[in-house]
């Protein structure tokens, strides 16, 4: 693996110059017998339909360990990344991680995106009790529904971010909404959790209009939407996106509600690309904004350069390769949080997992800053899940400018598990 | 499922009109017909006979040897690369270089320059050193005799197999399962070739004979006295031999593989297979059903061609025995297998290349930088970038018409060299051009349909 291997040399480099004083930790470790690197694998999406993530994820995974090597490692041991394909696929996401755990024998494991593949390896990962710190966005880790292994601390869920934009969206959108969704379970999250705030708070669904999934037209679908519809909120993903968004200019022209969509639609797609001229004075839900501002703060700054991420949210040496700037940012902060559970509790070899869990389900709160650039968290130890800041854009001239941030609290849902209560 | 497919290239081909690219294409092929039955057929008979000598090939037999001995050593360290090397597969140069390099980027090769594989393949020069030192008797009279009866069917087994392992394994990708493969294949031949002598590349080795076939498009020929020869493209598949019935197997597998790995990915064949194309299951849990289609496609596209051919023979009235005549228009399918494979893998080709050159600086994870390459950066907005996605969608589509005007034209041909009569060339062609029409639109239908990955 290219980023274990260059970013371990790295810290190679940092040992060999930190060998060179007295008192430095090289000495002194290898002294007490040192422990050597801290292994992390890796779960990645390098090949199957999750590989656009997959590639940012590891440009970000291996930005991110550069830099903590850069500084000396977590506890002063450098991180060595293990990395392994699962292609995407549920089957092998399990295999992957019984692989990282035993044949590899690393200290953790982290990185994984798709739902699918991580309700399918969590429960090995309980088995074999490793942690297993997923990037995922999925709501399954504070549904309660998984294990004592598993958590999400480097970035919100579905759930998080739906709740924290309703209230936006009610205020200054309007109160009768027509939402728009792919019919299975991603469009069934948002459907679910946006009635279910938006109707506490004072809004009406309008009308809920499933598309199948293999939908390949959408103008059969618009005239449904209620004339009554103050906002239309859209979750299209997948190859349709664009002819929804053409079809829906063509259906509604210059006459139109105001329109809220999650830029999972487009992650990883240009905003100037063809058949999306509509989106012009929309609303889109991001969960770290993708084009920089006069205000971006300098750590986001130096995120963005690390990563080789330009002003854009594009690729510095392929300005037309768009990031999934709203969900890589994740990896990063995990092994940040990972640097500073290990550093805290005193983690030093596999198995002896008791500190780094309870340590975990300690804390509290992340304060922004480069290890966190998306902005502060706050931690839930009982449900295992971060909740952040969320960000409401408004398309302006083909870009996303932020016209919000939410509060953290603002995410907040009422608990339905407690993981602490399960043994270790 | 929290996070959906991606977007993707197929988003941007599904804004175009594409179902006007399709009835364009179907008519260009059509209008080909028409137009080369202006041709006499006799003219096309002679058309390979006009071939111009362009250079004579100054290397002697031990070259191809040591080429062949250093293509053994390459494959020797790729194993070794994929076992021991990087665990990433767009890291290690094994997985790279078989997918990419050779699967996709050498047949292109030999579609435009011929058959370098009857070279650089990694046994034939075993086989010379061999027997030109502890084996000599080994040369004349190899211990055993490839048996007639078996013909070409081993290769065609041979990349059924492949085919399988390429579009239906979890993770042909893998560097290590990989590794185990090409190792096992190797040695099969190895010890094969050895024990049968040059005839089992000639016939049961899969590659050979893929590598072979695609090369006959090519308007590179060798000729006597280590001459090359330069003629039109695919002007050879006019004189060529009927294949034999396992080639034609052969060539039809081939088509299905490629036609399959499209298909499989369409969210029409998920729906069909009752699949949320947008929640796509992964390769493993596809396994079964997968390995049903790709069978059931090569039956669909067998059963197809054979009728096609018994159709136009009995329209045509041709006395030749269907056998002869399936066994000879398959050389027309030739062109379109290989416009398939050039069109179906571009993209990826374009991108994977870059892994590939990247990958072989440091092929065993060391830290090395041999060549200057590891830390190139992959330029992948090739698939993502409206503009060039549509550069990309344009060129897969002249290739795939291309090829079908081609295979139109090569069937004139092979027509006019049974039985020359218009009944026969025109009347007795329409079921194998409807075929390539039929073909034609789903190549486009193909590259056009919503996909995943």
């Amino acid at each position: 693996m290219s980023i274990s291997r260059r970013t371990f040399l790295g810290a190679g480099t940092v040992l060999t110059l930190g060998a060179q004083f007295p008192g430095s930790w090289t000495r002194h470790a290898a002294a007490q017998g040192s422990p050597g690197p801290i292994r992390l694998g890796f779960q990645v999406h390098r090949t199957g339909i999750g590989a656009v993530y997959g590639r940012w994820y590891e440009r970000t995974t291996n930005a991110a360990v550069k830099l903590i090597n850069g500084k000396g490692g977590i506890g002063g041991r450098p991180i060595e990344i293990v990395a392994e394909d699962d292609g995407t696929d549920p089957k092998r996401g399990a295999e992957v991680v019984e692989k990282l755990a035993t044949q590899h024998k690393v200290d953790l494991i982290f990185g994984t995106l798709f739902s699918h593949v991580v309700i399918a390896s969590a429960p090995r990962a309980g088995q074999l009790k490793i942690p297993y710190l997923v990037v995922s966005e999925g709501y399954h880790v504070a549904s309660g529904k998984l294990n004592r292994y598993v958590f999400q601390p480097g970035i919100t869920d579905v759930r998080a971010q739906v709740t924290a934009v309703a209230p936006w969206i009610l205020k200054n959108l309007g109160k009768k909404v027509t939402m728009i969704f792919p019919d299975y379970a991603f469009g069934h999250d948002h459907r679910d959790f946006f009635s279910r705030v938006a109707t506490s708070q004072g809004g009406t669904i309008s009308a809920l209009i499933p598309i199948p999934p293999t939908e390949t037209s959408f103008t059969k679908y618009f005239p449904r939407v209620p004339a009554d519809t103050e906002v239309l909120y859209h979750v299209m993903v997948g190859p349709g996106v664009l002819t929804f968004v053409k079809e829906m200019g063509e259906h509604y022209g210059s006459k139109r509600p105001k329109i809220f969509g999650f830029v999972d639609s487009l992650e990883g797609v240009d905003l100037a690309s063809p058949g999306l001229a509509f989106l012009e004075g929309t609303y889109f839900w991001e969960a770290f904004p993708r084009y920089a501002a006069a205000n971006t703060p300098a750590h986001v700054k130096t995120f963005r350069e690390r990563v080789g991420v330009n002003d854009n949210g594009a690729s510095v040496n392929d300005p037309k390769d768009v990031s999934t700037f709203s969900h890589m940012f994740g990896c990063w902060e995990t092994l940040h949080v990972i640097k500073a559970v290990v550093e805290k509790s005193g983690y030093r070899k596999a198995g002896e997992y008791r500190g780094f869990i309870e340590t975990l389900e300690g804390f509290q709160s992340f304060p922004e800053g480069l290890e966190h650039p998306q902005g502060a968290k706050k931690f839930n130890g009982k449900l295992h899940q971060v909740y952040g800041h969320q960000f409401i854009s408004k398309v302006e001239k083909r870009r996303l400018d932020v016209v919000h941030r939410t509060a953290i609290e603002d995410s907040m849902y009422p608990p339905e598990g407690d993981y602490t209560k399960q043994p270790l | 499922m929290t996070i959906p497919a991606h977007a993707g290239g197929t988003a941007f081909i599904q804004l175009l009109p594409t179902h006007i690219y399709t009835v364009g294409a179907a008519v260009t092929v059509a209008l080909s017909f028409v137009l080369v039955l202006f041709v006499p057929a006799r003219a096309l008979v002679r058309l390979p006979a006009l071939r111009m000598r362009i250079a004579t090939i100054p290397a002697r037999a031990h070259h191809a040897t040591a080429v062949s001995l250093a293509s053994l050593a390459v494959v020797v360290a790729l194993i070794a690369a994929g076992s021991a090397g990087s665990r990433d597969p767009y890291d290690n140069p094994l997985p790279l270089f078989v997918w990419t390099v050779w699967w996709i980027g050498f047949t292109y090769l030999h579609a435009v320059f011929g058959n370098l594989w009857a070279v650089v393949n990694p046994w034939r020069g075993a086989w010379s050193a061999l027997t030109r030192g502890p084996l000599a008797a080994w040369r004349a009279r190899p211990p055993l005799r490839y048996p007639d009866w078996a013909a070409s069917w081993p290769a065609a087994l041979g990349f059924a197999l492949f085919a399988w392992f390429e579009l239906i394994h979890p993770a042909p990708m893998d560097g290590a399962i990989l590794a185990r493969a090409v190792a096992a294949y190797a040695a099969v031949h190895l010890v094969a070739t050895i024990l049968f002598g040059p005839a089992w590349l000639a016939r049961a080795e899969t590659f050979s004979v893929f590598f072979r076939t695609i090369a006959a498009v090519s308007p590179f020929a060798r000729g006597e006295r280590r001459t090359i020869h330069v003629t039109a493209p695919t002007a050879k598949l006019l004189d060529a031999p009927a294949l034999p019935a396992s080639r034609v197997v052969f060539v039809l597998l081939v088509l299905a593989s490629v036609s399959f790995d499209g298909l499989s990915r369409t969210f029409a064949w998920l729906t069909l297979i009752g699949e949320n194309p947008l929640a796509y299951p992964g390769r493993t849990a596809l396994m079964r059903v997968n390995t049903l289609g790709l069978a059931g496609l090569f039956a669909a596209l067998a059963v197809a061609y054979v009728v096609a051919v018994a159709l136009g023979r009995m329209l045509g009235g041709v006395r030749e025995p269907v056998g002869a005549l399936v066994r000879t228009f398959a050389l027309a399918l030739v062109p379109i297998v290989c416009g398939y494979h050039f069109a179906h893998y571009l993209p990826v080709f374009l991108v994977d290349v870059q892994w590939a050159v990247r990958a072989v600086s440091d092929p065993f994870a060391r830290g090395w930088n041999l060549f200057g390459t590891r830390d190139l950066h992959v330029v992948t907005s090739i698939v993502s970038d409206a503009s060039r996605v549509y550069v990309v969608w344009h060129a897969q589509v002249a290739l795939i018409v291309l090829a079908h005007v081609a295979g139109v034209v090569v069937a004139h041909g092979l027509a006019g060299r049974i039985d020359a009569r218009p009944r026969a060339l025109v009347i007795g062609q329409l079921p194998l051009l409807l075929l390539m029409i039929g073909y034609t639109t789903l190549g486009l239908w193909l590259l056009s349909t919503p996909a995943v990955g």
